[in-house]
């Protein structure tokens, strides 16, 4: 079950949010628990074993660790959770690729392969991992005390808001909340999180989703006949389906969390705005990135290590480890090493190099290399990925393809709205609707908008497959 | 401050109705929504049982039953379809092409006019070799074969193709039938294509409607007209006939409409006014009612309601898989026994296929004729064509060897070199095809 899914918007939300609003508050978070558990096993039915499983386990060996007094102990029982969770995203992410690797060498070295039953992944294994992980730092850091109910703990861990694609939301950012945040929740903010989710509903169906379809058209094979010109108009597509597609799933999750009451992160700040990549990297999935710095880049050493040259491996590891979290593939790695290349660059001569550029030149030329490492990102093989970049760079002849008037409008308004924000008064639109308490006018002027894109929403989802003959084939 | 709060709840209650009303129309039916139009198949329901949740099924088949069944799915479409041809001038429909001035097309009409799908000279020839054999045959019990080309939208309104479209023309399977079929002038062929594309411009009312794929219900009356005029003249006979004794002008509907019901908008695309015929049979009564068996496409539904009072037993082969009229659930199966009883009755078998589908005539009722009615009848041999055989005398006749042979057979069975030469050319050819067969 996804958020754009008519199961969802016309069934499940309804419903939840009835019994959710009816019930006493001290049934509240066992109804968001019951919704989540449901919405989990809807979509990966065997895999909330898992999940349930683990959470258990975390929670007890959390509790032990931090009621032990031994530091000895303490810090096994972390080794022991951190183990479990990261090697249990291990197998199941990263286990075929491993052994398809190793089986290339070993054929290669004329030793016959493992053999091996390709795991299936469970769905968000990627996200709920990494906030078990800051839930157990967070409380061998004594940043926060652990929870003290076993289902507040599965709460923050399965709460289907951002169960599936984030925003990966701290333990501690959330911990407070789990049963203290009734107070706060008031109909201004139940209106202002509807909103925010039809936005990030709008962004998905209406932006992301028609753009995303030039773009695997021309991308997904045979683009060897197109010419420079599509080449660079389908990873602009892609570049605005995957941001608006995340960044639109993400405005989803926070306005359904709002709604119940809970503030979650901020994960996407119009990163295609950005002056350098290490500005992009601060505006694109930005709860990842507070994941990889405080979990990662800092128990490495961060900022404060003694020489230039371990500070700069100690971010290109963090960049790969973030490229690799995304997917397991050698085009992933990649992805990653690229972005950290020029996070590297940037630290060590660029920014000060392009300090006098002007500022509209630096935005260009990072939402070009933005757009060259998606190509890794989207492309299956490293010889693809490559055959892509040829056509882009090397000024090929081939055939153009026009996008056709449903992917360019949309193309063009994810444009412009993804750097809107460049002007002023962007800026202020946008903190007026995402971040500010919302004028009685607004409100009046917001509801029949939101209404209205809900409604255009549903009937593009509900239009997606419906494309019949007139008449019946014989 | 308290009125804000009331204000505020009330546009939130407001939302609440909304995000409900899926559910209550799928439950409560409060509204009508009318269907869908077009090739819509059905969705059913799934059950819940411990595999299939576990197994990922369940819900795969209950979100894709959902999807197509909620509340308000059909007005949604609508909503949806209506969006993108207001917006993106696109047609949510299979192969539905929106032309210059909101002309509609099929893109198959189009490929097929600018010859892009043209099956070759070979197959139109083997086409035409099997119409004229069944032509000949029927000849021989009385039985007229009459073939009706109606036209295809591409052809008749080029010019509201969309540029996108057009290209260079080559030859089409209508050209590569008509080509052929020019070599047998006894064919008995209607060619409405030609017929209408001479009359666009002088035609009292439109032929072809904007919005449908067939031709308009005044163009039908046409060529009902035109096809009973024909079977008179062929078989000497004086047939009932209808005649429009006046016209209604209404928004074009039904048949008329068919493309444009079928994008399944809100809204109807534009105006489109069309003459409807009442109609009146001729006072004359010394008619005769013969029997006719058509085989046909879509095309023919706009005749059918005329035509079959012109005639006593009127069956159609609806694509030669339905038959029309259904006078029993059981649906009939369309086999060479049903076919051959069907012929043995009529006094007519009629073809009607629209030149953009021309190379599919008869589907598959010309191979049950040909097996019916084969070359070497009686036999359980294979197919042999004329145009094999005659391919074989000619090679036959170039080589002084074999055309010595044959002589030589002749005068020891007494009979003509060119009998001699046809009856061992149909032998070579029917042994090396069963030979053939019996390999495979």
């Amino acid at each position: 079950m996804v958020f754009s899914s008519i199961v969802f918007l016309v069934y499940f939300l309804p419903i939840f949010f009835t019994i959710y609003y009816l019930v006493p508050r001290r049934f509240k978070n066992p109804v968001i628990l019951a919704g989540s558990i449901l919405f989990y096993a809807w979509g990966g039915p065997k895999f909330i074993f898992v999940i349930l499983g683990t959470t258990i386990f975390d929670f007890y060996i959390v509790r032990w660790m931090y009621y032990s007094e031994s530091a000895k102990r303490r810090k096994l029982l972390l080794i022991t959770s951190l183990t479990l969770n990261v090697g249990l995203l291990f197998y199941f992410k990263y286990a075929n690729f491993f052994i398809d690797n190793i089986n290339l060498a070993l054929t290669a070295a004329g030793v016959s392969p493992v053999s091996w039953l390709d795991v299936v992944l469970p769905i968000g294994i990627s996200f709920y991992t990494f906030e078990t992980i800051t839930y157990v730092v967070d409380v061998y850091r004594k940043v926060h005390k652990p929870l003290d109910k076993f289902w507040d703990y599965q709460l923050y861990i399965i709460f289907f808001s951002k169960l599936i694609a984030g925003p990966i939301v701290r333990y501690h950012d959330l911990a407070d909340q789990i049963r203290g945040r009734f107070d706060n929740d008031t109909i201004e903010r139940k209106l202002s999180g509807f909103y925010r989710f039809i936005i990030g509903l709008s962004k998905k169906v209406l932006i992301a989703n028609p753009v995303g379809l030039y773009a695997d058209n021309i991308m997904s094979t045979g683009f060897t006949e197109y010419d420079t010109a599509t080449a660079w108009l389908a990873i602009l597509a892609y570049s605005m389906q995957i941001y608006f597609d995340f960044s639109g799933y993400s405005d989803m999750a926070i306005g359904l969390a709002k709604m119940m009451g809970f503030t979650f992160p901020e994960n996407f700040n119009n990163p295609y705005t950005s002056k350098s990549i290490t500005e992009f990297w601060r505006r694109w999935h930005i709860t990842l990135g507070n994941w990889m710095k405080n979990y990662l880049y800092i128990p490495l050493g961060g900022n404060q290590v003694d020489s230039k040259i371990k500070l700069y491996f100690n971010l290109w590891i963090v960049f790969l480890a973030s490229g690799f979290w995304h997917g397991a593939s050698w085009n992933f790695l990649i992805w990653g090493a690229f972005h950290g290349l020029f996070l590297v660059l940037e630290r060590a001569f660029l920014t000060e190099l392009l300090k006098k550029v002007n500022d509209l030149v630096k935005v260009g030329l990072t939402i070009v290399i933005v757009m060259t490492g998606w190509v890794f990102f989207r492309l299956e093989t490293f010889s693809e990925a490559i055959a892509f970049l040829s056509k882009m760079y090397l000024f090929t002849d081939g055939k153009f393809i026009a996008p056709e008037l449903s992917t360019l409008i949309p193309l063009c308004a994810g444009f412009i709205f993804a750097i809107f924000t460049l002007l002023p008064k962007g800026e202020k639109i946008q903190s007026r609707i995402y971040h500010s308490e919302i004028s009685m006018k607004l409100q009046i002027l917001l509801a029949p908008i939101s209404i209205l894109f809900f409604i255009i929403c549903l009937a593009k989802v509900a239009g997606s497959d419906f494309n019949p003959f007139i008449y019946f084939r014989f | 401050m308290k009125t804000n709060k009331y204000i505020l709840n009330f546009i939130f209650f407001l939302i609440f109705i909304m995000l409900w009303a899926g559910i209550l129309q799928d439950h409560f039916k409060i509204f009508d929504e009318p269907a869908l139009q077009g090739d819509i198949r059905e969705v059913k329901d799934t059950s819940v049982s411990i595999d299939g949740w576990f197994g990922g099924e369940y819900q795969i088949a209950k979100e894709h039953f959902i999807t197509n069944n909620f509340g308000f799915h059909n007005t949604l479409i609508r909503i949806n379809n209506q969006f993108d041809f207001h917006m993106f001038n696109k047609a949510n429909a299979k192969e539905v092409i929106v032309g210059i001035d909101n002309f509609l097309y099929e893109k198959s009409y189009i490929d097929n006019y600018f010859g892009r799908n043209y099956k070759g000279d070979t197959y139109h020839q083997e086409l035409i070799e099997q119409i004229k054999f069944l032509s000949d045959t029927l000849k021989k019990i009385d039985k007229l074969l009459l073939i009706v080309i109606a036209p295809g939208k591409a052809s008749f309104y080029p010019e509201y193709i969309p540029k996108v479209f057009v290209g260079d023309s080559s030859t089409s399977n209508y050209d590569g039938f008509i080509k052929y079929a020019r070599s047998y002038p006894d064919l008995n062929i209607l060619d409405f294509r030609s017929y209408f594309s001479q009359l666009k411009n002088s035609s009292n009312f439109k032929l072809y409607p904007k919005y449908g794929i067939h031709w308009s219900m005044y163009g039908s009356y046409l060529a009902n007209d035109s096809i009973i005029r024909y079977v008179e003249n062929k078989r000497s006979v004086k047939l009932r006939r209808m005649y429009a004794s006046s016209y209604d002008y209404e928004q074009a509907h039904d048949i008329d409409y068919d493309i444009g019901a079928g994008m399944n908008l809100l809204f109807p695309i534009g105006e489109n006014i069309l003459p409807y015929p009442n109609y009146k049979f001729s006072e004359s009564t010394d008619f005769v009612k013969p029997n006719i068996l058509i085989i046909g496409d879509s095309f023919f539904w706009n005749i059918y309601p005329n035509l079959k009072t012109s005639f006593n037993k009127c069956t159609f082969l609806y694509y030669n898989k339905s038959v029309f009229p259904q006078n029993s659930t059981a649906e009939k199966v369309v086999d060479e026994e049903f076919t051959k009883s069907e012929i043995d009755q009529a006094d007519i078998v009629m073809m009607i296929v629209t030149e953009a589908k021309i190379e599919s005539i008869g589907w598959g009722f010309l191979n049950n004729t040909n097996n019916i009615y084969r070359i070497n009848k009686g036999n359980n041999g294979p197919n042999i064509t004329d145009r094999e055989v005659k391919e074989l005398i000619n090679q036959i006749n170039a080589n002084p060897n074999w055309s010595e042979d044959i002589r030589k057979k002749a005068e020891e069975r007494g009979v003509t070199y060119e009998q001699a030469v046809y009856d061992d050319a149909k032998w070579f050819l029917e042994n090396k095809k069963q030979s053939s067969a019996n390999e495979q």
